[in-house]
């Protein structure tokens, strides 16, 4: 096991465009420790949500290596990619997407029901428990709760319940608190980073606000690709 | 610009714009389907209708025999009243025939205007005394002054004076004259035209228009023993026919097997032949009613057994009943004019009394049926006016059977109650686009919550969005529409071929093509809109919290079950009113069919609501399972299946009910049309008397006695019967009274097993007992109920039949009556008597059997076509037998509603319900992943395999598959029991409910096929989401 939870390099992304290739992403290269926190940052367009597909292997770029948690991703099949995500990897939205029809803590229970089924098992052995979970994130009341009957807050704290459940060794967060307000943004990026030390994680977080930024260990501004257009962003 | 963005917006989602559009394609082209194949049939009723018709009019004459004296009237002096206020009546009764009148009885009644003078009335020139009044108005009810007799050549005059006012004009008008004879006892009046002979007046009817051919045909029966040939006489009763060759040549049932219809020369019976061991070139004498002989030359042998212009009955009482003579012969028209009818003249002269069955004169009519209007009923209004113009033609010396007019007009009938009918069966198609549409809109509406959140961000106003929805519905139903309107022409030709479709006038298939694409497209239309405007109108966030709990209008209202408390409530009173009982149409009858179309209602109100109830109790049993909470997730496939039907249990709901309606539709069509098929199957094989009729024909080269039923146990043919049957041949005598009936005579112990005969059939209720009966007891006969009450007898009674009436052979013997019956298979002209063949045979030995009746191994029409083939290979391969089965007698039946062509109409209503089906499943699981995806991602992107996620979407289209299929089959069963409840007077016998096996398998293995394929498309779709866009969007 190396030192790096992440690294990237010579990374590049292009799609085809009207006009022409568009570049989605350029990143040259980017390491991340494990356990450390770091804010992805940059201007609109510069391919920050692309780079936090690539890290959880839901998109492969069209050149370039990502290694994750010593798996080295853009090389792993559809297959591979999927067992990768269910033994490493956490996410958080800027939108919950918890599944309207489960209650909170089967939203949080089936992220643990996949990965068990998977038979990942956390490496001291013991069953995570979601009840205890989401009893220490101050959910425990809310547990027979559908989505619907919660707050925005609440739910992107559910959110977070359902990322780190199965304990994952890296959690990827895009603009988590970009649909709340400051005082609920500032709960679920003190929940996150609180749950992050715990478990040891290493966490990577797109956010615009640098403010929210700079409380992660380390920030990493993405340049707008060269060849990019307005419309990549747009994309 | 709205326009332009709609346009983009359609081109660029090709699948959203055809999903939908799919629903409109194929509502409306089921819509326009049904209507153009209403008026392709329609276009084909007037041929169907007239085809059986054996003769189109005919024109009787009544001209009586011994006939050839007129009356003639006139003023003396002419002009007016004279100024002595006195005018002479001149009458003149003129005898031009051979043979003198006899009885004749001279009437003459002035007019108001005119006062008899008392002793003016003169005969023959002599004064006619003790009368003080008129008289030729004088006995009761002014029968007038009988003259005696008015010898051959004869002129007598009559006079005498009405008074009058001076210069008042003298008409005819002015005195009512007529005259009546011991042979002529109707009235004929003064200064009649003189009668257009038989051939003058072919001629002249046939140069009326719209007349294709008019000749004439002469018959009279003659005694028995009246034709020989040798010194061998036929046995039985003859008849004689005068007709040409041209009649022969256009009346293909007349088949000649020898010679030709030559002029001079005379054509006999096959069977007539055979008899007196004539043929051609033989001379056969016949001996004519007043006794004297003719020798004719015979110039061809005939099969008339089919001819039904020939022998189909004149008589008001039996009118068009196929009533054969097996001994008959053919003269020239010249001859019978020339040489039978003075012979019946004599006859009817010399003996002193009428002749009980004069000869018949007619002119035989057949209209230009190639210039008949398609629809039967313009038709009707066309032979309707060719009629009057024939009946313009001589007029008052005959009268006019107008068959045609009569026919068509049924056809007329039938064809508004099949309209009607076919409507019926197509609004289930045209509700079933609708709501195709409304689900598909449904489903767009959701996929398109978040482009209208967007534009309404932009700057888009509700106004903009509905504009747009507009342009957007407008485009998809017009051209759904257009795409539908060719569809449903495609299929009606394919289905009912070209050639009835071209047959249908162009005002028509405009009419239908503009009312079913108008109705397509607003029907349509409609649905798509407010779905889209209820989508627009609900809040984004609104809208994704109801979505698991949304609950449809149509159960928080109860529709389903208010629609089946009025189903059922119909239903009672319906019972209650005998509404489901109606009248079986026919064109012989001159009855059409009579529906109560009203009921159809009826199957449409139980398929609706049975697809809710189904759809309600599917919802009620998953939400009831209410899965609890619980962070404790076993197998996340089960769980999350498990948790979604459970807790948004009406998206399966709504998916059941579209799906249970297409099915349900599918099923009914097929249950009803098999129960159609088997019900009119049943009908022919009764009218038949069993799979197949072996009739020997009239050149059969063996004589076939009852014991040689087994020769025609071939292979498929599980046995034989033989049956003696004839129209009258025999008198029935009660204690009561007498009457001529229908006889059949059956071996009872395999007539049983041969011949579908019911329980019911019998007033007993056993038909088995019965035929027992007469096995055990040659000296018993069954008995109609008809008959039986007709002749006040009664079971136990004696009952003296006239066997072998009118034969060398008849012979009057005594039965008991066993016992009563209603009908009897193998009889559509009716059975009054039945006994059996050993009963018959034990007085007239010599009769054979009139057919045998065969049962085949397979009731299949596969083992039908065996036994015909070994029977055409075997029997009739060595003898001329005329075989008739089940088959040829549906296939025959083409006058009636029963003979239209429902198959054909429910092959297109099945096959689009199919293709709905496929449709409805496809537009479930593509909403499905429309509503879904994001879920589907999430669940990708937190490690679930994409096989797992492909299982749970086929899960769930399997749970809206299973719960529509099986509702579907229930609620279509019982629908398909409704339409054969209502379309009852369709049958002859009561319909027997069937639902085939394939009727079941084909819709439930469709939907399961096309869940399938849906499904693995779906999920392929799924794997092809970006969850980077979708997992960041909001």
């Amino acid at each position: 096991m190396s030192g790096a939870a992440i690294v990237v390099r010579d990374l590049v992304v292009d799609y085809a465009g009207v006009g022409g290739t568009v570049r989605a992403l350029h990143c040259p290269a980017l390491s991340v420790k494990r356990g450390e926190s770091l804010a992805v940052t940059g201007p609109s367009g510069c391919g920050k949500s692309t780079l936090l597909g690539l890290l959880a292997g839901l998109a492969v770029p069209t050149q370039g290596t990502v290694m994750v948690d010593d798996e080295t991703i853009s090389a792993l099949s559809d297959r591979d990619r999927v067992r990768f995500r269910r033994r490493a990897l956490g996410m958080v939205y800027q939108s919950d997407n918890l599944l309207p029809h489960l209650t909170v803590e089967e939203n949080v229970g089936l992220q643990l029901a996949i990965c068990l089924g998977a038979r990942i098992a956390h490496p001291d052995g013991l069953r995570p428990d979601p009840a205890a979970l989401l009893h220490r994130l101050g959910l425990a009341e809310l547990a027979g709760r559908l989505p619907d009957e919660l707050s925005g807050g609440q739910r992107q704290r559910v959110a977070v319940a359902r990322a780190v459940i199965h304990r994952p060794a890296v959690i990827l967060a895009d603009e988590p608190t970009g649909a709340l307000d400051a005082n609920n943004a500032q709960v679920v990026i003190d929940l996150l980073s609180d749950v992050q030390r715990e478990i040891g994680a290493t966490l990577v977080m797109v956010t615009h606000d640098p403010h929210l930024a700079s409380q992660l260990d380390r920030i990493f501004e993405l340049a707008k690709p060269v060849a990019a257009t307005e419309d990549a962003g747009a994309r | 610009m709205l326009a332009e963005y709609v346009l983009l917006d359609l081109v660029r989602n090709p699948r959203r714009t055809l999903s939908t559009m799919v629903g409109v394609i194929l509502g409306v082209g089921l819509f326009c389907g049904v209507l153009f194949f209403v008026d392709g049939l329609s276009a084909s009723m007037t041929q169907r209708a007239v085809a059986p018709l054996p003769i189109d009019m005919q024109r009787l004459v009544t001209e009586p025999i011994g006939g050839a004296i007129t009356l003639v009237q006139r003023f003396d002096p002419p002009g007016s009243v004279p100024a002595d206020g006195r005018a002479r009546v001149a009458l003149e009764i003129r005898n031009t025939s051979d043979v003198a009148a006899n009885e004749v009885t001279v009437r003459s009644l002035p007019g108001d205007a005119l006062h008899f003078v008392a002793g003016s009335a003169e005969v023959g020139g002599q004064a006619v005394t003790g009368f003080d009044d008129n008289p030729f108005a004088h006995g009761p009810g002014s029968v007038g002054l009988n003259i005696g007799t008015v010898g051959s050549g004869a002129t007598v005059p009559v006079t005498y004076i009405d008074e009058g006012t001076a210069g008042v004009e003298l008409t005819d008008a002015m005195v009512q004259t007529s005259f009546s004879s011991r042979e002529s006892v109707s009235p004929v009046p003064a200064n009649q035209a003189s009668t257009v002979p038989l051939n003058d007046l072919a001629a002249q009817i046939s140069q009326v228009s719209g007349v294709a051919h008019a000749a004439q045909l002469s018959l009279a029966d003659l005694g028995s023993d009246t034709l020989s040939s040798g010194g061998r006489p036929v046995r039985g009763p003859v008849k004689i026919f005068g007709f040409d060759a041209r009649y022969a040549e256009r009346d293909s049932t007349i088949e000649l097997v020898s010679g030709a219809v030559e002029r001079d020369q005379a054509v006999i019976s096959a069977e007539a032949a055979q008899a007196m061991e004539a043929g051609i070139g033989d001379t056969v004498t016949v001996t004519l009613p007043d006794a004297t002989r003719i020798d004719v030359v015979v110039g061809g042998v005939a099969d008339l057994s089919r001819a039904r212009s020939l022998f189909a009955s004149r008589r008001g009482s039996d009118l068009e009943a196929f009533v054969y003579s097996r001994n008959s012969i053919i003269v020239p028209p010249e001859v019978f004019a020339g040489t039978i009818m003075p012979a019946y003249e004599r006859a009817a002269t010399t003996r002193g009394e009428r002749l009980k069955n004069p000869p018949v004169r007619e002119v035989d009519i057949t209209v230009e049926r190639g210039l008949l209007d398609s629809d039967p009923g313009t038709a009707a209004a066309q032979t309707g006016r060719i009629a009057a113009d024939v009946s313009a033609v001589a007029t008052q010396q005959d009268f006019l059977l107008d068959n045609i007019s009569n026919t068509l007009t049924v056809a007329a009938a039938d064809a508004r109650v099949a309209k009607q009918l076919f409507v019926f069966l197509g609004v289930p198609g045209g509700l079933l686009a609708a709501m195709l549409a409304a689900y598909a809109g449904t489903v767009l509406a959701d996929a398109q919550r978040r482009e209208q959140a967007t534009l309404r961000i932009r700057g888009a106003s509700r106004r903009h969005l509905l504009h747009m929805l507009t342009l957007r519905t407008a485009a998809m139903t017009a051209s759904g529409s257009l795409i539908g309107l060719g569809l449903g022409y495609g299929v009606a030709i394919v289905i009912l071929g070209p050639e009835s479709m071209l047959r249908a006038s162009s005002a028509s298939i405009a009419t239908s093509a503009l009312l079913s694409s108008v109705g397509g497209f607003l029907a349509t239309g409609l649905a798509l809109y407010l779905t889209g405007r209820r989508s627009i109108d609900r809040e984004i966030n609104d809208d994704r919290a109801r979505l698991a709990r949304r609950v449809p209008l149509w159960r928080r209202a109860g529709l389903d079950i208010v629609g089946l408390a009025a189903a059922i409530a119909g239903t009672l009173i319906a019972v209650a009113l005998n509404a489901f009982d109606g009248a079986a149409g026919s064109v012989y009858f001159g009855r059409a069919v009579q529906l109560n179309v009203g009921l159809l209602v009826l199957p449409v109100a139980v398929w609706v609501t049975g697809a809710l109830l189904a759809a309600r109790l599917i919802g009620a049993g998953l939400s009831g399972s209410k899965p609890q909470s619980t962070g404790t997730i076993g197998s996340p496939l089960v769980s999350l299946y498990r948790l979604s039907i459970g807790r948004r249990p009406w998206a399966i709901g709504n998916g059941v009910v579209v799906v249970s309606l297409i099915v349900a539709l599918a099923t009914c069509l097929a249950a009803f049309t098999s129960s159609y098929d088997a019900a009119k199957s049943r009908d022919a094989r009764y009218a038949t008397g069993s799979d197949i009729r072996v009739t020997p024909g009239p050149t059969a080269q063996r004589r076939y006695e009852a014991g040689d039923a087994a020769i025609f146990r071939t292979d498929g043919v599980t046995g034989a019967s033989p049956v003696i049957y004839g129209i009258r041949n025999v008198i029935l005598r009660s204690a009561r009274t007498s009457d001529p009936a229908n006889l059949a005579a059956v071996d009872p112990a395999t007539y049983a097993t041969i011949a579908p005969v019911r329980d019911g059939d019998f007033a007993s209720g056993d038909a088995l007992a019965a035929m027992h009966t007469l096995r055990d007891d040659p000296t018993t006969v069954m008995v109609s109920t008809q008959m039986a009450v007709f002749l006040k007898a009664h079971p136990g009674d004696t009952l003296h039949v006239l066997l072998a009436r009118g034969t060398g052979e008849q012979i009057e013997a005594d039965f008991r009556i066993a016992g009563l019956f209603e009908r009897l298979p193998g009889f559509p002209d009716g059975a009054d008597a039945l006994m059996s063949i050993d009963g018959y045979a034990a007085h007239v030995p010599s009769k054979t059997p009139d057919f045998f009746l065969a049962a085949t191994d397979s009731p299949d029409d596969a083992g039908l076509r065996r036994a015909m083939s070994s029977l055409e290979a075997g029997p009739a391969a060595a003898d001329h037998l005329q075989i008739e089965t089940r088959s040829s007698t549906l296939a025959r039946d083409q006058s009636s509603l029963a003979a239209l062509n429902i198959a054909g109409l429910v092959a297109l209503d099945s096959t689009f319900a199919l293709g709905m089906a496929a449709v409805a499943i496809a537009i479930f699981v593509f909403g499905l992943l429309l509503q879904r995806r994001r879920e589907y991602v999430t669940l990708r992107a937190q490690g679930l395999e994409p096989h797992t996620i492909r299982r749970l979407i086929a899960a769930e289209a399997s749970t809206v598959a299973i719960g529509g299929t099986v509702a579907g089959v229930l609620v279509g069963a019982a629908m398909g029991y409704y339409f054969v409840a209502v379309l009852r007077p369709l049958f002859v016998l009561v319909p027997a409910y069937h639902l085939p096996a394939r009727g079941v398998v084909e819709p439930v293995g469709l939907v399961i096929l096309a869940t399938v394929i849906v499904t693995w498309f779906a999920s392929r779709l799924v794997n092809r989401l970006d969850p980077t866009e979708l997992l960041r969007d909001e």
